[in-house]
């Protein structure tokens, strides 16, 4: 595995010249969205000219009504779409400067580098520690003993493994619903990703299980370049720096966390934010 | 006055209720009675003319000793290499037309055609490999028997895969795929996995279907006194041995056949009841 970590050095010069002052705010960019198009098999324009920049460490939160393309967006990052016939892309996705929409990319490849967590929790039929084996058997060949170590690392990662650590061959389909998903969640950082997509992770949890996946990915974003889609305003104030406002496919307005929560420069954020539509 | 009619109403409502919850439960008692006189009869019959002989001897000639050996051998053999052909095959297909090829217009027609296959009259089947085996072959033989089962036990393994893939969460897949997994690697390591309990409740119910067909082997596996191990030459089943057995004038060949009905009744009673804890298991 060859991970392309040249360009994390990347720092645009836009951010420099923004003036922000906290270092979590000004990390270098890893994924730029350019003049993005998505269109589905019936023809329906999920995502409009959308262009953006998601910067490394740091947790970005896309919000926005149903339907508005939050969750469309998200899977183009790893090009979750190429699962089903007929979707159209245009534009460009870069990751550390490189296009990941072209049809010579190893999809493979590109998924072990940006990993991905569902909303309903997806453990595989088998045991906790072959869930998280099953990932790392994809891309290395380990000893035993090493497989060992990684598969506590990861759960230890996802602050499962006290948890589950006299269980681990119990399947994990025998976890409750928050344990499965921070299950999925170590799955995901297992096979060492430097992108992690998180897709409603903790919409389908209870208040405790809740909180315990926001402060995972609080621990989570000194070593990933997290994107986070959800339906709960709070969420993604309290877990991101920045975030996206999303409305009929439009990226309607995108910034830091602090100022579109404060000082939405768009009405249509303002009402949405207020809870006057969506 | 109103409080009246709304207890006149009421009171033909529970009347009607009565009604119709006696009705139900007649006909429920109706079926489960006539089931039971089947059974009772069956075992009765059955354990009346079972002995130690029925394991271990052939079917014998009127007046001499004799058992079901050779009949019991013949399903098992038949049936068991029937399903070792139609079980990969209908797995490969129903795995075929749901993962890789739905929604295509050849996987639409060979899913309407695959259900009209499993609706088919066995005796239909029987027919066709008598023309296509039987008729080329000069003769009866355990192996046009094999293919006719094969061909009934086919389409229903097929729609259960179908159906047990479909209840695959689609999660499943695409968390499978954002791992990076190959589809091949997707499908042996989780998806079978998540559906095999499923898919083997298909196959043992396709097992306890051919095993007692009888229309498709009376032309194509035939009937034989003998212990028969090739799969060139007629052999004996138990129900068409049973079909046989019952039409002699002969007593203690109708009593063997009374014997056999048991046995195949017994079998295939077990492997529904292993098939529904399979099924119960998974849900």
């Amino acid at each position: 595995m060859n991970m392309t970590d040249a360009n994390i050095q990347n720092v645009s010069a836009q951010s420099r010249a923004s003036g922000f002052i906290q270092p979590e705010l000004d990390m270098p960019v890893k994924l730029e969205v350019k003049n993005l198009e998505f269109s589905y098999q019936n023809g329906h324009r999920a995502l409009k000219n959308i262009n953006m920049q998601i910067r490394d460490k740091t947790v970005t939160a896309f919000i926005g009504p149903s339907g508005c393309g939050k969750s469309t967006l998200l899977r183009t990052f790893n090009r979750m779409y190429d699962l089903y016939p007929g979707q159209k892309i245009e534009g460009e996705i870069l990751l550390d400067g490189k296009n990941i929409l072209g049809k010579d990319v190893d999809l493979n490849n590109l998924r072990s580098k940006v990993g991905m967590v569902f909303q309903k929790p997806t453990p595989f039929p088998m045991s906790i520690y072959e869930n998280i084996a099953f990932g790392i058997r994809l891309y290395e060949k380990i000893s035993k003993s090493e497989m060992n170590d990684r598969v506590e690392a990861a759960l230890t990662e996802a602050a499962l493994w006290n948890e589950v650590k006299d269980k681990i061959h119990q399947s994990g389909l025998g976890l409750s619903g928050g344990q499965q998903q921070r299950l999925c969640i170590a799955r995901a950082i297992a096979v060492k990703p430097s992108v992690l997509l998180l897709d409603e992770p903790a919409s389908a949890l209870d208040p405790i299980s809740t909180a315990k996946i926001e402060e995972l990915i609080e621990t989570l974003r000194s070593h990933y370049c997290i994107a986070i889609v959800t339906h709960n305003m709070q969420q993604a104030a309290r877990t991101s720096q920045y975030t996206a406002f999303m409305y009929l496919g439009e990226l309607v307005e995108f910034d830091t966390t602090d100022k579109l929560f404060s000082a939405p420069s768009k009405q249509r954020t303002s009402d949405y934010i207020t809870g006057r539509f969506g | 006055m109103e409080d009246a009619i709304r207890q006149n109403i009421m009171s033909r409502r529970y009347l009607r209720n009565r009604i119709m919850m006696t009705l139900s439960l007649f006909s429920a008692l109706l079926g489960m009675f006539f089931l039971a006189v089947i059974l009772a009869t069956l075992l009765y019959r059955g354990l009346t003319a079972m002995s130690l002989d029925v394991f271990t001897m052939s079917i014998p000639a009127e007046g001499s000793r004799g058992g079901l050996l050779n009949a019991i051998y013949g399903t098992f053999l038949i049936t068991s290499i029937a399903i070792l052909i139609a079980a990969p095959i209908g797995i490969l297909a129903g795995t075929y037309l749901i993962e890789y090829a739905k929604g295509s217009k050849l996987a639409e027609a060979a899913k309407f055609i695959n259900d009209i296959l499993l609706s088919a009259p066995s005796i239909i089947i029987g027919v066709f490999i008598y023309g296509a085996v039987v008729v080329p072959m000069h003769g009866n033989s355990a192996l046009a028997g094999i293919l006719a089962l094969a061909l009934i036990a086919l389409p229903v393994v097929n729609r259960t895969t179908q159906d047990m893939l479909l209840l695959v969460p689609n999660a499943l897949r695409e968390a499978t795929a954002a791992l990076g997994a190959p589809r091949w690697k997707s499908m042996t390591m989780v998806i079978y996995r998540s559906a095999w309990t499923g898919i083997l409740t298909g196959i043992l119910l396709a097992v306890a279907r051919i095993s007692g067909e009888t229309a498709p082997l009376l032309f194509t596996a035939g009937y034989s006194k003998f212990m028969n191990s090739g799969l060139g030459g007629p052999i004996a089943t138990l129900p068409v041995a049973i079909n046989t057995l019952a039409a002699d004038p002969g007593e203690d060949l109708k009593q063997l056949a009374w014997a056999g009905a048991l046995i195949i009744t017994v079998a295939i009673l077990a492997l529904n009841i292993v098939a529904r804890f399979l099924g119960g298991r998974r849900a």
